[in-house]
């Protein structure tokens, strides 16, 4: 049961409104697509530069991730030895 | 990019290579949202040589002397990194013929058209190639018609269907 009323269908509008904005940008001009495509790849390296200086190596960013930059991310990375923070943490 | 594509078509003109399409990412890009992806795949078509080797380097060398630089296996033209790949296969040789103008700018060049560029993903399979079949499906306007008729030249409609029932249950 759904504890708040209407909660799903405000989640129906919002994956809606998602769906809408993803057909408008698949419709725009190649050169236009083109142009974001550099902003991202920017926010990529941007992303990519922050991971480096902490000592953390991706071969390729994770930008659709927010755990990349988060504490959460960190938790999950593997520490030197090979094993993740979290689990190096529980065993010491 | 503009120039980028400009190199291409002079590749073409003097001969290096015969005839190109623009595939993968920045192809799947024409017909999707933007997606993040850092080259250009290039299929195509080389002249025959004496050897009937594949060989890129004629295309490498007509770059170099260009001035542009070569880095892991792609060249960098004018900022973008170009992957040449040969036609390797049937359905890629068809993609590569019947692959659509469009324009760039003022520039002319051409793209993998939908429904080829959705079998070759077929073909490929990485699980990336999967992720964009279904946002093909969504969001692409392609022939069903055609679509089934290249997967049926090539083998793929039982791949088609598992990966329809799995996506559209």
């Amino acid at each position: 049961m759904n504890a708040r009323p209407g909660v799903n269908r405000l989640v129906r509008r919002l994956f809606k409104a998602k769906e809408a904005e993803r057909r408008r940008l698949a419709a725009l001009p190649f050169a236009r697509k083109v142009a974001i495509l550099r902003r991202m790849q920017r926010q990529a390296a941007k992303i990519r530069a922050v991971a480096v200086r902490n000592g953390m190596r991706r071969r390729t960013p994770r930008t659709s991730s927010r755990a990349f930059k988060s504490v959460e991310g960190i938790w999950k990375q593997r520490a030197p030895d090979g094993l993740t923070y979290q689990r190096r943490v529980r065993r010491e | 990019m503009e120039k980028t594509l400009q190199v291409l078509n002079r590749l073409e003109r003097d001969g290096v290579i015969e005839r190109y399409a623009i595939a993968g990412g920045m192809a799947a890009m024409f017909y999707l949202e933007p997606i993040l992806t850092y080259d250009l795949d290039v299929f195509v078509f080389l002249p025959p040589t004496p050897s009937r080797l594949i060989s890129l380097s004629p295309i490498y060398a007509s770059l170099r002397s260009a001035g542009f630089s070569e880095q892991r296996g792609h060249v960098v033209i004018h900022g973008n990194r170009v992957q040449f790949i040969p036609a390797y296969n049937e359905l890629v040789e068809e993609a590569v013929k019947e692959a659509r103008e469009i324009s760039y700018g003022r520039t002319r060049t051409r793209v993998v058209q939908a429904e080829h560029l959705m079998a070759i993903m077929l073909q490929t399979g990485r699980p990336k190639d999967r992720v964009r079949i279904e946002q093909m499906m969504d969001q692409a306007e392609f022939n069903q018609g055609k679509l089934e008729g290249i997967l049926e030249r090539h083998g793929l409609t039982a791949k088609w269907r598992s990966i329809r029932r799995k996506v559209r249950p």
